[in-house]
């Protein structure tokens, strides 16, 4: 299992990343070990009671800028993410073996909207304008039917679904045609 | 068997305003489960995904390396997503949390011309709906 790149350092003067700080002060290698530990332990609520009672955590914590509250409200956090993905994983196989390719566009929004609201806070960090730049290119590049909403250089063309062992056939990937303010801004895409 | 959709007052109001031979043969039923995300939540869930699709998750750790609006804009032109793989639909999903995927259901009621339309929505409230049950941890 491949996990995600933690997250881009925040600018100076900004709190620390809660899971980062919670790694280091519980001597885990890096986030990645730590999210695998409260993954993968069968004894997830004692873990988790164990760690809030921690005083070199707490104490590590307070010297980066965090109070206890927030750290025990980050791996509160963290715990019951993954019990109601385990929950939701389980739920969700049906329906997305039968309608893999429907959804693909749907998939393709996520993936930009999920990472692009990610990654706000340091697209905003390149300065004024940044983000207007990119909301207004993704806008356009999602929703090619509707009203641009800001700088847009040309649009790529669609890329296709290759016929394969699916037995999908070849055809533009599908777009959600969706209100783009609306979305982005569900989406959290907000500086 | 008539196939449920899970919809919120907004959502109910947007299908009943759709011509009646697309609202035939639906079950329509209330969205009732609620789920309040927060930064943190939708930080953490984003934090929690796990992609086997290699262009995905280039896709996303090439973001990092962005300096310029015009390298974010060419990360987005370079995504393939020829390879995604079915688990990767569910994490998407569950990053993007029930607001998200309303404001997808949202959409779709919204440009439904066609059944098929009319069957993403069913589809997405479905997965919205196992979504919000999941989340109800939460509130314990």
């Amino acid at each position: 299992m491949t996990s995600m790149r933690a997250a881009p350092a925040g600018a100076p003067g900004k709190k620390p990343d809660i899971l980062t700080v919670v790694a280091e002060g519980m001597k885990f290698k890096n986030v990645n070990e730590l999210k695998e530990k409260v993954r993968s332990t069968k004894e997830r609520a004692k873990f988790l009671d164990g760690a809030m009672k921690d005083e070199n955590l707490m104490r590590y914590a307070a010297e980066k800028g965090l109070k206890s509250e927030e750290v025990s409200e980050g791996l509160k956090t963290l715990a019951k993410t993954y019990e109601s993905k385990e929950s939701f994983l389980q739920r969700s196989w049906n329906w997305v073996k039968r309608n893999k390719w429907k959804l693909i566009g749907g998939a393709a929004l996520a993936a930009a909207g999920v990472a692009t609201y990610y990654y706000w806070p340091q697209i905003a960090a390149w300065g004024a304008g940044a983000v207007e730049s990119v909301r207004g290119w993704l806008a356009n590049w999602l929703f090619p039917n509707a009203p641009s909403l800001g700088a847009a250089p040309s649009v790529p063309s669609a890329p296709t679904i290759p016929t394969g062992p699916t037995g999908l056939e070849t055809a533009p990937m599908p777009r959600i045609a969706v209100d783009p303010g609306t979305l982005l801004n569900e989406l959290g895409n907000k500086p | 068997m008539a196939q449920k959709l899970y919809l919120t007052q907004e959502e109910k109001t947007l299908f009943s305003g759709l011509p009646e031979a697309l609202q035939e043969g639906w079950q329509v039923l209330d969205e009732t489960l609620k789920f309040e995300d927060s930064e943190l939540r939708r930080r953490i869930r984003f934090e929690t995904m796990n992609l086997q699709s290699d262009s995905l998750k280039d896709f996303v750790d090439s973001l990092a390396n962005c300096s310029t609006p015009e390298e974010v804009q060419a990360a987005f032109e370079g995504m393939d997503f020829s390879d995604v793989a079915q688990s990767d639909f569910s994490e998407l999903i569950f990053a993007m949390g029930p607001d998200g995927a309303g404001a997808l259901i949202k959409g779709t009621l919204k440009t439904a011309k066609d059944d098929d339309a009319i069957a993403e929505a069913a589809e997405l409230s479905d997965a919205r709906h196992a979504l919000l049950e999941s989340l109800q941890n939460f509130s314990n």
